[in-house]
């Protein structure tokens, strides 16, 4: 049965506000007409594929009210040549345990690698990444109190990462400091980092 | 479809997965092509005008505010589109200019006993049909379409105080029909 809002009538005489429930009722259950069978077909077969950049997919999809992120919003990319880049990394040694850290499944054979930005004036930072599909959940990033510089540590298989800074779940943000950077062809750069795990060696 | 399935599916099309929007058109195909509908009058028209709003919509989804819903935000496309066709048709015998909404213009203070108990459904139908298309469309997404008076407003390009005025009116014409 189809749920129905019923009409703010604090400040309403009884009998209006008696009517206008009525109406809000009768509105809630009124029959709606189907569209032609055809409709769907006429509707795909004039849409060419898209290829929008990774940002703005992922902005979509893990900006859901049901995540309790805020509504984001772009920046320039001009926003990243404010954050300084005091980024280390560092490589384990040997293998990790079998376990889960921030939400990547760890396997033998992982390198740990840190993160480090320096954004004292950010509430939150987290990492975003092709290795957990560019979604911030589980990889917020914690802050020194004395430095203000947002670290994690994350376990990254061998191979080549594009990832980036999601800060205040508004803007992303380069890692100005990565050796390698990569134009998404959208006016955007993402962050490389090559990690070779056996030889526990990041580029 | 809550607003994170929506926001996954959405952020699939924009991966480039066109078959991903199919969802989205099965979604909300049954409310645009009322809304053309009641607009237009004519099947044909309703038809070709809501297809034009899914297209609409998908051509410019980079437009789309993250984290919102995406159905004010189609709707909003459609009245758009219904706006210009009917513009265009040289149709715009704006009932919303011709209609006088001033006998409606009551005050609620003071006595005014309950008028109506059951409608019937074809009588609402014809009662609805008499309202401007601004007061119409308000209640339809207020209480068909069970929308906040927030998500009323995005849908209409109005405040959220304008939504509430034309519900309230469109509720007063729609009792003074009926009664």
């Amino acid at each position: 049965m189809r749920r129905y809002r019923e009409m703010d009538t604090d400040n309403l005489p009884e009998g209006l506000a008696h009517d206008f429930a009525v109406l809000g009722r009768a509105i809630a259950v009124m029959p709606d007409v189907l569209p032609p069978a055809d409709f769907l077909a006429g509707v795909m077969g004039q849409l060419q594929p898209k290829s929008a950049p990774w940002w703005r997919r992922a902005l979509i999809r893990f900006s859901a009210p049901s995540l309790n992120l805020s509504p984001l919003q772009l920046v320039p990319a001009g926003v990243a040549a404010a954050a300084v880049l005091l980024a280390c990394l560092f490589w384990g040694y040997g293998t990790e345990p079998a376990g889960t850290v921030a939400g990547v499944a760890v396997k033998p054979g992982l390198a740990k690698v840190a993160f480090t930005l320096n954004l004292p004036q950010a509430r939150n930072v987290a990492l975003v990444g092709n290795f957990n599909d560019w979604s911030p959940a589980g990889f917020e990033m914690s802050r020194d109190e004395r430095s203000g510089q947002w670290t994690i540590t994350v376990p990254l298989d061998s191979g080549r990462h594009e990832y980036a800074f999601l800060v205040d779940y508004e803007r992303m943000v380069p890692d100005p400091g990565a050796v390698i950077r990569h134009a998404d062809g959208f006016g955007n750069v993402n962050s490389v980092l090559v990690v070779d795990a056996k030889h526990a060696r990041t580029t | 479809m809550d607003v994170r399935e929506e926001s996954r599916i959405l952020s699939e099309v924009l991966a480039g997965d066109v078959q991903a929007y199919g969802l989205i058109v099965r979604r909300y195909q049954e409310p645009i092509y009322n809304l053309m509908l009641r607009m237009t009058s004519s099947a044909e028209d309703a038809r070709d005008l809501s297809q034009e709003t899914f297209i609409r919509a998908y051509n410019n989804l980079d437009q789309f505010r993250p984290g919102a819903r995406f159905f004010p935000w189609l709707y909003s496309l459609g009245m758009n589109l219904a706006l210009d066709f009917l513009r265009k048709r040289k149709r715009t015998t704006d009932r919303t200019l011709e209609f006088d909404e001033s006998r409606f213009e009551q005050s609620d203070d003071g006595d005014d006993p309950a008028q109506l108990s059951g409608i019937e459904a074809e009588e609402l139908k014809r009662a609805m049909d008499k309202l401007p298309a601004d007061n119409r469309e308000a209640l339809i997404l207020r209480f068909h379409e069970d929308l906040s008076m927030q998500e009323v407003a995005q849908a209409l390009d109005i405040s959220v105080s304008g939504a509430k005025m034309r519900i309230h009116r469109g509720l007063r014409m729609l009792r003074g029909f009926l009664s």
